[in-house]
């Protein structure tokens, strides 16, 4: 991983993890958006995009609604892909997929620290919010908005150095990386299928989904 | 709508809905910073009435965020009526469910898994990071579309704006939606499955089938503790184990 790429994956995985959380909820946290992009920006958009692909797999078993606990894809998506583009060889695939499933999960934790530190400027903001103060409600908003891009910037810069002590000191070996593989592959294919059965709109629409994409995966 | 208020910005400030969320107000901050503008413009020469109208914005509110538009649509056209504020009140937490139940119904489980599923298919058929660009595009056309229709709706329909959803394609649209993103998401398995595993050999596919039955097994005894990403890290980490000591 060049360091004069690191500021602009540094931001690119700020801007996914505020997506998820604050602003815009535009579908850039989503994995295979986060991770594409990612590996676009380190010049292998297809390594990007097949961690993205697992990751998403991860992602459809997440509903993320109102005070519910759920994983934050964005920036693990982007320190995956980090990793994946930067290992030799496609066995980093499973590795880099693992470690993106870890961190997501830290960025999940992360995402409660902000809640109640958002709760707690609230709290001592309560007389002036009482009060209809435009200026309170605009700081409140302001800094729930950089306390998360803080947030997002640190989980970023921890993966990614993660990804540089792991890429210099330990080198993967290969069938080390392949089993992971399958396994990253193994849980994401239960994850999707989670998903699936979580939201089902019946039986019936999943057979026939599961029919369609055998026949599609058939002939492709 | 457009006579009264900035409607673009409302709109804009609608995406950062969530920022500043917490447990006690849950989207009240985000709620009250969208309103601002529009509620300067409608109650600005009244000081007193802005101010508690604003109070009331930022008070508790949770919804869907990209459904949120309606209520606030309905929430100014009820202040800018002069509607008591016990009644600006009730309307407020009386759309807080039904706007949660079918935005999250249409979104989180309908467009957004149904678009990720797409996206995945389309890039496992090769078409890359356009398939990735489209997704995001089609979903930010459609929430802001619907963001600013909801705003108008809300605006038009006030208090009845519960009636005036119910009435619109809204919740057909929904339930299409979460039928589409299961074909979509049931059918992404199998497609992304082989993309996968295509340069397998026998004995993987043997280890992916057996790590699924184990994990069906686990879940089956552990309940829904045992969600994917808790069953993969055990799996990787057994991985580890079993490797260095085969070392």
């Amino acid at each position: 991983m060049s360091l004069a790429l690191l500021p602009v994956l540094l931001f690119w995985g700020t801007v996914t993890g505020v997506d998820l959380v604050s602003f815009p909820q535009g579908l850039l946290s989503r994995p295979l958006v986060a991770a594409s992009v990612a590996g676009a920006i380190l010049g292998d958009p297809l390594s990007g995009l097949r961690v993205g692909v697992i990751l998403e797999l991860f992602a459809m078993d997440v509903l993320p609604i109102g005070a519910s606990r759920y994983p934050d894809y964005g920036p693990a998506a982007v320190v995956a892909a980090a990793f994946a583009v930067g290992g030799s060889g496609a066995h980093v695939l499973g590795p880099a997929a693992l470690l993106g499933v870890l961190l997501a999960i830290l960025g999940g934790r992360s995402v409660e620290g902000l809640r109640r530190l958002n709760g707690d400027l609230v709290r001592k903001a309560e007389p002036a919010l009482a009060m209809g103060d435009r200026g309170m409600v605009s700081r409140l908003f302001w800094m729930g908005m950089t306390a998360d891009a803080a947030r997002s910037l640190s989980l970023t810069a921890f993966g990614l150095a993660l990804v540089v002590v792991l890429q210099w000191g330990i080198e993967v070996p290969s069938e080390l990386g392949h089993y992971l593989g399958l396994v990253a592959i193994g849980g994401g294919i239960l994850g999707g299928m989670n998903g699936v059965l979580r939201r089902s709109g019946g039986a019936r629409l999943v057979g026939v989904g599961l029919l369609l994409g055998t026949i599609v995966a058939w002939i492709a | 709508m457009d006579r009264v208020t900035p409607r673009t910005t409302t709109v804009i400030r609608l995406l950062g809905m969530q920022s500043g969320w917490s447990y006690e107000r849950m989207q009240g901050i985000g709620f009250g910073w969208a309103s601002e503008p529009a509620l300067r413009k409608l109650l600005g020469h009244d000081r007193e009435r802005y101010r508690l109208a604003l109070a009331r914005a930022a008070g508790f509110f949770n919804a869907n965020p990209y459904l949120a538009a309606a209520a606030l649509g309905a929430e100014l056209r009820a202040e800018h009526d002069g509607l008591p504020a016990s009644q600006v009140e009730r309307l407020r937490s009386a759309l807080c469910g039904p706007l949660g139940a079918l935005g999250d119904r249409l979104f989180w489980t309908g467009t957004v898994p149904a678009l990720s599923a797409l996206g995945v298919v389309l890039v496992t058929l090769g078409a890359g990071l356009w398939a990735v660009l489209g997704v995001v595009v089609a979903h930010n056309v459609f929430r802001l579309y619907l963001a600013s229709w909801l705003l108008q709706l809300g605006w038009a329909n006030g208090t009845t704006v519960g009636q005036a959803i119910q009435s619109s394609p809204l919740p057909r649209l929904g339930s299409l939606a979460v039928w589409g993103a299961t074909v979509l998401t049931a059918g992404a398995i199998p497609i992304v499955g082989t993309w996968l595993l295509a340069d397998t050999g026998n004995w993987d596919l043997v280890m992916v089938f057996g790590f699924l039955t184990a994990a069906v097994v686990l879940r089956w005894f552990f309940g829904r503790k045992m969600t994917a990403t808790t069953l993969t890290l055990i799996g990787g980490i057994l991985v580890i184990i079993w490797q260095t000591v085969a070392r």
